[in-house]
């Protein structure tokens, strides 16, 4: 992931990321190999204090995971059970 | 026309009405004394007259008794050459109607054969004062008129009448005068705790009537209101406390049945009990969602501050936009959005969760492949944001009933939610003192959300332009 030129290449391979995938990308790298829950990633990446309700941040994650994760190797981008989601490597 | 309209917009408050019905009984009362005044006046002035006359008439008559019909006739000669009293009348004819001496050099037709009181014009203009004059047949076929007119009196009786008319106008000036004072006066007391009540009634339950000084019914009124509005409030407040205290205590065993069950699923080997453990943590969740939800909620309630000033609030629309847009894709629905920049006083966090409570509202209800409409225009003084959706929309009668807690449509048993969204968003937007609104969008639902701007946003603006 290049910060400054904002692209990200997996595999040798350029991925298309929206501005507010790239950020939340940036963030699960940040905190790779460690769970993150939806309302630290709220937080962190739309910087917003709320109450979603609804899965809204499942369907931009798993955009992400689409994007990252499809056709490229093994998948990166897992959802934990009621804790939120890890980005690393697993069994 | 408008004269008319407006007159009866006038008699339409009740106290322009009193006033008035109070004013018209004065002019009432005023003109029928003036007018028995001026009756009396009448009537005492005739009598005085009168008795001039019989005075003067006597005296001739006795001149005539004792001197004769010449001395009569020299007198009254004298008597017009050189008038005593200009207001006097005197003419002495013959009983072939000649005239042998006095004002008149022919008898006026109107005394031909008369005898007693007569009344008659002293001069032929049509409003010539008149003369009142006794008219006495002598002996001999003569006849001898003595009379006056009532010529200052009159026109003081003129004067009386006018300066009578001009007390009743002006009477009637100053009634209208009063009765606009008295009106702006009692709407200017009743202002005060009219705004407070309509306040209270929006949600500001903590809103109180400043109270006036002395003890008349707008003292009283305030003060009762007050009262009432205490009682309201502590209601109100037992209800909701409860509700909370019973949110918070269930919160944290519903964490551990959570927690447990989830250790349940992490030992169980059996793919049938897992699937069933699932569907318990999910129902778990929601109830737990619930809870945050009402505790949330009673936070919002609790709270009057608004913490960010002068914000953006065309940017938190625009990233709440942004964040639901998936959702909506998924349901190939499309977002439009107009945003307009403005600024309002308020709390992004809390405004992020007002949007995209709608959102996921007009989202969750509008069919596949509709369109979502999101506005925000600036005003001059509000910030008006207005959502719709093409879905099947909410009965009037449902409008103000939808925001209260827990209430769910019949026709939305089936889809998940805590009954909880639109009392957030009417909470949230009491906190901002906006105005909330449910409208048809034929079909669908509009709702309409109207905050002010920034108290400082013109002072801002005059900053830039002067930093420019």
């Amino acid at each position: 992931m290049d910060l400054l030129k904002r692209s990200v290449k997996r595999a040798g391979q350029t991925l298309e990321l929206q501005p507010r995938e790239f950020r939340l990308l940036e963030f699960l790298m940040r905190h790779a190999e460690q769970v993150v829950t939806r309302t630290m990633l709220l937080e962190a990446v739309w910087d917003y204090h709320f109450d979603p309700q609804t899965n809204v941040i499942d369907v931009h994650v798993s955009r992400l995971r689409q994007k990252i994760d499809r056709d490229l190797g093994p998948p990166l981008l897992h959802t934990i059970r009621g804790a939120g989601y890890l980005l690393g490597m697993r069994a | 026309m408008s004269l008319i309209g407006n007159l009866r917009s006038f008699a339409a408050s009740t106290l322009n009405r009193l006033v008035l019905t109070y004013g018209l009984g004065l002019i009432l009362v005023f003109g029928v004394i003036g007018t028995i005044g001026l009756l009396s006046f009448d009537h005492l002035l005739d009598l005085d007259i009168r008795q001039t006359v019989q005075v003067e008439h006597e005296s001739l008559m006795e001149v005539y008794r004792n001197d004769g019909r010449d001395a009569v006739k020299k007198i009254i000669a004298e008597r017009v050459r050189e008038p005593v009293n200009r207001e006097a009348f005197y003419l002495l004819v013959d009983k072939n109607a000649a005239v042998l001496a006095g004002h008149r050099n022919q008898l006026p037709v109107s005394l031909t054969r008369h005898k007693g009181w007569v009344r008659f014009p002293w001069r032929a203009e049509p409003d010539s004062d008149q003369v009142l004059a006794f008219v006495q047949p002598l002996d001999n076929g003569d006849m001898l008129i003595t009379g006056h007119t009532s010529g200052a009196q009159s026109h003081l009786r003129e004067l009386i009448v006018r300066l009578g008319f001009l007390f009743l106008v002006m009477l009637g000036m100053l009634t209208l005068l009063f009765s606009w004072l008295l009106r702006r006066a009692v709407d200017r007391a009743l202002e005060a705790p009219l705004d407070t009540v309509d306040r209270v009634a929006a949600g500001q339950l903590n809103e109180r009537v400043a109270e006036r000084v002395g003890n008349d019914g707008f003292a009283r009124l305030g003060h009762t209101l007050n009262r009432m509005l205490d009682r309201i409030h502590v209601l109100v407040g037992g209800i909701q406390s409860s509700t909370d205290a019973i949110a918070h205590d269930l919160r944290t065993p519903l964490m551990r049945l959570k927690t447990r069950l989830e250790q349940a699923r992490l030992e169980s080997r059996n793919e049938n009990s897992v699937q069933k453990i699932d569907a318990a943590i999910t129902e778990a969740d929601q109830l737990i969602a619930t809870f945050n939800s009402l505790l949330r909620l009673a936070r919002i309630e609790a709270s009057h501050e608004l913490p960010d000033k002068n914000l953006a609030l065309d940017e938190v629309v625009n990233d709440a936009v942004e964040m639901w847009q998936v959702l909506a894709e998924a349901k190939e629905q499309s977002i439009e959005a107009e945003i307009d920049p403005v600024k309002i006083d308020g709390d992004r966090n809390l405004l992020f969760q007002l949007i995209s409570n709608l959102l996921d509202n007009a989202i969750k209800y509008a069919p596949m492949q509709s369109r979502i409409h999101v506005q925000l225009n600036a005003k001059d003084t509000s910030a008006v944001l207005s959502i719709s959706d093409s879905g099947p929309g909410i009965a009037a009668g449902e409008h103000e009933h939808v925001f209260d807690r827990f209430v769910r449509l019949e026709s939305h048993r089936g889809t998940p939610g805590s009954g909880l969204g639109l009392s957030v968003v009417r909470a949230i937007a009491i906190q901002h003192h906006a105005n909330i609104s449910l409208q048809s969008a034929n079909p669908g639902l509009r709702v309409v959300l109207q905050f002010p701007v920034a108290s400082d946003s013109m002072s801002g603006n005059m900053d830039k332009m002067s930093s420019n």
